[in-house]
């Protein structure tokens, strides 16, 4: 297994790579989200500066027609870098990478799609090299796919997590609309809040449209043992500070080696305590819990719980 | 680019008529989507599919929905468009068969691992990509032509400009949104439902938590209080009534209208302003002159506002809602026909609403214009008059002068 983390600044790459960390998923022109963006140049010059390191740029919006012209140079450019590979989630980007025979390592990630281990086989015959699996299945579900799926699996280690995206600027018509006042640049401190729910969201626009995110930050330092058989296990360092991810990738790439040390399960709490005292909200997503796919199976649920209540 | 018009007997005419696909949520819907003039229908089937809230069809009828369509020449299309989830692999294969076998046109399919065993089963029936794939340029549309796929259902944010460079080009058939409600988010890939009620939207359980109310905070101070108006996500429903002409000259495939869980007068009037709209169209593309009639005729079954989408390009805040009170009242479906008796003037009818003696009621069908009728007589099946009609599903009598006929529906004006 192998620790993968969004670089959210190239200054800290070499931190990242000190501790062990290999492989980056970079933002560029096309991503959909990143922490960060970076130029072609960029992007070459850390290749060029940590040959050691695999990296993958996000190409993982879903585009539009009038995009695509300049999406397949931006592409061919990434090839000509020797880019390791691209996240993505529209088939279109994968084409493009198809017609053109170019050699990335097509890491298939729709974020909500990626589900069971027939399609991800399936899609292994058209294309796709590796794949991120969705956050919305329990983990139970995601070992059975790890097990028989056919290609390398990346799993959310830790991070906020994906909740929706729109093309629509749902912020800036909402201030048009209501006339209030607040900040929409404002990236890291916009929240939604539905009402009569618990849950808060992170919200922002860009150019590319409104963005959703979990508050919290799912976590899986303590889960090791179940999960060390995926092959990626990714950092997600969106909206966090440059203290917290690189606290956070410490601690991750600290809790891998003493997995392979064999001690981890001696050092896990220290871990934990560690991570505690960072005072983020924490999470477990969908890790233990489950959706319900017919109705009569939420009132089933609901029905368990009021039981076990009683 | 498809050819879809030729001159004959010295006038143009399109030749290439989009189909008109409609949706039906239970038998007497999708009776009356294909009476009122659909060229295909699609519903859901009991396993498999999105919308579980709606009353979704068995297997024997979707048999009947087959043979009735059959009939007048029309399709029948099943929705398999869940995300299939490891639980949910188990029988796919006996259902996609038994789909073939009794006559379905096309299955609609979100999930690849579907598409493939769909070709591998040599099945007859065709394979249309789901919207729920957001599917928005030719690379992507290539893809799926090169998985042996014989339509793709594009994602509502394709803009008209999009549309035109996809039809230039595209190797296999596209069908284009032109009615109905929209997700905020890009379809497929939005969670709010699963995080906000556990319910998964994926597999037919979105609560549609978008369109609830939403507190904003800016840096942990909250910014719209109970005065201001909410902080919704909740989009206007799309109605390319004014564009249909633009769309059928680009020889797009298939015309969709959405909305399986909406009311029979809903489904019959938009479905039969499209049909009138298109025939017009395509009778005589050059002279025709757009009418405010049919847009008249949707809003009076529309409860929520109209606007394009993202026909033009982003839609602004005037194409959302941010206020559930924005939605309006649509005019009230009283009456459905069940026969007419030319020598007494009597109409037989069902009950679906209140009304009675002195109102005025709209009657619009498939076969001939909208009349309005002044209700002056009615009476109950043992033949008494009486005032008011006030048991929904009663079958009354009502004198009318006009040649109504069966399945014509009556509105409350």
């Amino acid at each position: 297994m192998k620790l993968v983390l969004s670089l959210n600044k190239k200054e800290y790459l070499y931190d990242y790579v000190s501790m062990g960390i290999e492989v980056f998923v970079l933002g560029g022109k096309y991503s959909f989200y990143s922490p960060c963006t970076f130029s072609l140049d960029e992007i070459e010059k850390m290749i060029q500066e940590y040959p050691q390191c695999k990296f993958y740029v996000a190409i993982n919006a879903l585009y539009d027609q009038h995009e695509m012209d300049d999406l397949e140079k931006y592409i061919e450019a990434l090839s000509n870098r020797h880019v390791a590979g691209i996240i993505f989630q529209d088939f279109g980007v994968l084409q493009i990478v198809k017609e053109n025979h170019y050699h990335f390592d097509m890491m298939y990630s729709p974020e909500t799609l990626n589900t069971n281990a027939c399609t991800l086989n399936t899609l292994k015959d058209y294309g796709i090299t590796s794949a991120f699996l969705s956050r919305v299945i329990p983990l139970e579900e995601q070992m059975i796919i790890q097990k028989e799926v056919c290609m390398p699996l990346m799993l959310q280690a830790h991070g906020i997590e994906y909740i929706a995206a729109t093309k629509r600027a749902l912020l800036t018509n909402y201030q048009e609309a209501s006339h209030l006042s607040f900040d929409i640049e404002d990236k890291e401190n916009l929240l939604i809040q539905a009402h009569q729910s618990p849950y808060q969201f992170h919200i922002y626009e860009d150019s590319r449209g409104t963005h959703i995110f979990s508050k919290t930050r799912l976590y899986t330092l303590d889960l090791l043992n179940q999960i060390h058989d995926f092959d990626y296990w990714y950092i997600e360092t969106l909206m966090m500070s440059d203290e917290e991810a690189i606290e956070v990738a410490s601690l991750y790439s600290d809790a891998l080696k003493s997995f392979d040390n064999e001690t981890y399960n001696k050092d896990v709490k220290e871990y934990m305590n560690l991570l505690y005292r960072l005072k983020t909200p924490l999470d477990r997503g969908f890790l233990f819990d489950q959706t319900v796919y017919k109705l009569e199976d939420m009132r089933k649920i609901d029905n368990e719980k009021r039981e076990s209540n009683h | 680019m498809k050819n879809v018009s030729q001159i004959i007997d010295g006038k143009r005419k399109i030749i290439k008529k989009p189909e008109l696909l409609a949706p039906a949520g239970n038998l007497e819907k999708l009776k009356t989507t294909i009476m009122y003039g659909a060229d295909a229908v699609f519903v859901g089937g009991k396993e498999f599919s999105l919308r579980s809230q709606a009353s979704n069809f068995t297997i024997d009828d979707i048999k009947e929905a087959v043979e009735f369509a059959n009939g007048y020449g029309a399709h029948i299309h099943v929705t398999c468009n869940i995300i299939l989830h490891q639980d949910n692999l188990k029988g796919i294969k006996e259902y996609l068969k038994t789909l073939d076998e009794i006559g379905v046109r096309a299955i609609i399919v979100a999930d690849p691992y579907i598409m493939r065993i769909a070709k591998e089963l040599k099945l007859r029936l065709e394979v249309h990509v789901s919207t729920q794939l957001s599917t928005l340029n030719l690379k992507a549309i290539q893809f799926y032509a090169d998985m042996g796929m014989d339509r793709v259902v594009l994602g509502r944010e394709t803009t008209f400009e999009d549309l035109k460079v996809i039809m230039e080009k595209t190797p296999i058939d596209i069908e284009y949104f032109i009615h109905g409600a929209m997700c905020i988010h890009y379809s497929g890939r939005c969670m709010l439902s699963n995080y906000l009620s556990r319910r998964d939207a994926n597999r037919g359980g979105c609560s549609q938590s978008c369109r609830w109310y939403y507190d904003l905070y800016d840096q942990g101070e909250l910014v719209n209080q109970e005065k201001d108006m909410p902080f919704s996500m909740s989009s206007k429903d799309m109605a390319l009534v004014d564009h249909i002409g633009e769309l059928i000259e680009l020889g797009v495939d298939s015309f969709k209208i959405e909305g399986r869980m909406k009311s029979l007068h809903y489904i019959a009037t938009v479905v039969s302003t499209y049909r009138k709209l298109i025939d017009a169209y395509c009778d005589n593309p050059d002279e025709f002159q757009f009418n405010d009639f049919y847009r008249q005729e949707l809003n009076k079954a529309a409860n929520r506002a109209l606007c394009h989408g993202f026909f033009y390009d982003n839609p602004t805040k005037d194409e959302q809602l941010f206020n559930l009170r924005d939605e309006h009242p649509t005019q009230e479906f009283v009456i459905r026909v069940l026969d007419y008796d030319q020598e007494k003037k009597l109409a037989k009818i069902e009950q679906r609403n209140y009304f009675q003696l002195g109102d005025k009621v709209e009657f619009f069908s498939p076969h001939h214009e909208n009349i309005v009728v002044d209700i002056h007589k009615i009476y109950n099946e043992d033949m008494e008059a009486i005032e008011v009609a006030n048991h929904p599903m009663e079958i009354l009598y009502i004198e009318i002068d006009y040649p109504v006929q069966s399945h014509d529906m009556g509105r409350k004006v």
